[in-house]
């Protein structure tokens, strides 16, 4: 019988202020230590047929770096994720998300709901396989708040075989699509710090667009996986290295 | 039709006359890139980009916010106008297609405002004096034709054809096409027109989707561009 498995967390500045996981989700502290980040594993979210519901705080001033160290890579046959998260003032997350593999007959649900409050920044991180010749449902809504004010409101979706994907303007023939969003008042950076991570090659396709003056999203289309991820890694590292440069003088 | 309604659809008709200023240029700032990679080299690349331009992109965008505006200023809930603007303002991804969006319902709002009087559309204005991030030109379009009692169907059916035929109009100069080729290219997808707008019927807010990643890159890489073709 299907029942709803729930991971509630608060993160404070070095350590969990509160946790509740349903089996098999579960959080831990990493292993590997970061100049400003506090760095957590989280896994099981590929593990359970049933609806997952996610609810995280970041408190004030904490930088929180989540992993999804997913042991399986495969998405199971029906995946529903409610993702909530509250990041209070001068707090970040940084959550390099997994890659998604939709498998052969399943149904994919997403809905990240985040809001950053006054100064606060969010970074997300996320790879999809478009697997030809598989069928399956991939729906994935990123909504991005700052208080009142929607930043992002983004329902990705695709099917498999749908035929309108194969036009021009859609997904068209490439089999994977990564989206990096960096939400910050003031990214440290200049967009052509970025702008010059990401290659055009043949077959492979990125751009990069302003939110408003609010944060960045970075999108990508190809056909070369060693070569998406590549770069998804190379502007996350670049992120990383900017952001502690400005918050170890904060630690 | 009655004559009352053939009124009507002369004055909507006339809302997307070219003496109005529109927002249809930002959607061929994202097709501009594949004319010149010369992946829309052809009237068959036209199509298929219209194809997936009206039955997609506009269809589970556009048209599903003028549904749901004319569904909530029925029950005057204002409140719900202003989270729809929120949603559509949120909604567009690319820096280049939301400025050129807002500056279109800017100079829409200000030339409605200056030759009508328009209640519903003053109040839109006060509405948006500290948030002019939200007017965009679809919500002002809306607005008006709620307020003029233009039928909903129409309203939207207009609206996609509009903004089709100005994306061929660009098409056509920039691959460069011959005109009968855009004649072509606009009777065939008119049936897409005529089907989006009938799915748009029955869709509401949890429907919009944004599959159109090819467009949105195509869009943002744009912006570096040196020369342009389309500028808003």
């Amino acid at each position: 019988m299907e029942s709803n498995k729930q991971l509630q967390a608060r993160f404070q500045k070095v350590n969990l202020l509160d946790y509740k996981g349903d089996q098999p989700l579960k959080i831990a502290k990493a292993d590997q230590s970061h100049r400003v980040f506090t760095t957590y594993n989280i896994d099981g979210l590929n593990q359970t047929t049933d609806p997952i519901s996610v609810d995280l705080t970041v408190k004030k001033a904490s930088n929180i770096k989540l992993l999804d160290t997913a042991t399986e890579k495969d998405t199971r046959e029906n995946h529903s994720l409610q993702f909530t998260c509250n990041i209070e003032e001068e707090a970040l997350l940084f959550f390099n998300k997994r890659e998604i593999i939709p498998v052969n007959n399943s149904n994919i649900s997403q809905h990240i709901k985040v809001n950053v409050t006054g100064d606060a920044e969010f970074v997300w991180s996320e790879i999809v396989h478009l697997n030809q010749g598989s069928e399956y449902h991939y729906y994935s809504l990123m909504e991005i708040w700052t208080e009142e004010h929607c930043l992002a409101y983004d329902p990705v979706q695709f099917n498999a075989n749908e035929e309108v994907l194969a036009h021009h303007g859609m997904t068209e023939s490439f089999p994977y699509v990564a989206s990096i969003w960096y939400i910050s008042p003031n990214p440290p950076f200049d967009e052509w710090d970025v702008q010059q991570r990401l290659s055009q090659a043949k077959h492979h396709r990125a751009g990069m667009t302003d939110i408003d003056g609010k944060g960045i999203l970075i999108r990508w289309l190809s056909t070369d996986l060693t070569l998406l991820k590549q770069e998804v890694d190379d502007v996350l590292a670049f992120f990383d290295e900017k952001i502690t440069d400005i918050r170890k003088w904060r630690v | 039709m009655s004559i009352n309604e053939s009124q009507k659809l002369l004055h909507l008709l006339h809302m997307h006359h070219s003496s109005f200023l529109k927002s249809q240029v930002a959607h061929a700032i994202g097709m501009e890139m594949y004319i010149r990679s010369k992946q829309v080299n052809s009237k068959e690349d036209l199509a298929s980009f219209c194809h997936s331009y009206v039955g997609n992109y506009l269809l589970y965008n556009d048209a599903i916010i003028i549904k749901e505006l004319f569904s909530k200023l029925k029950k005057n809930d204002w409140d719900q106008v202003l989270y729809l603007a929120e949603i559509y303002n949120a909604r567009k991804n690319v820096l280049e297609l939301k400025k050129t969006s807002r500056q279109a319902g800017s100079r829409f709002l200000d030339r409605l405002l200056s030759i009508e009087s328009s209640p519903i559309l003053s109040k839109w204005s006060e509405e948006i004096k500290d948030r002019d991030s939200l007017n965009h030109y679809v919500i002002v379009y809306s607005l008006y034709a709620f307020e003029k009692g233009f039928d909903l169907f129409a309203t939207i059916q207009t609206y996609l054809y509009f903004s089709l035929t100005n994306l061929i109009q660009h098409a056509v100069r920039a691959i460069p096409l011959a005109p009968k080729d855009a004649e072509q290219a606009t009777l065939e997808a008119l049936a897409e027109v005529d089907q989006a707008t009938e799915l748009a019927m029955t869709l509401h807010l949890k429907d919009m989707q944004n599959n159109a990643i090819g467009l949105e890159i195509s869009a943002m890489q744009h912006k570096y561009l040196l020369s342009k073709l389309f500028i808003s």
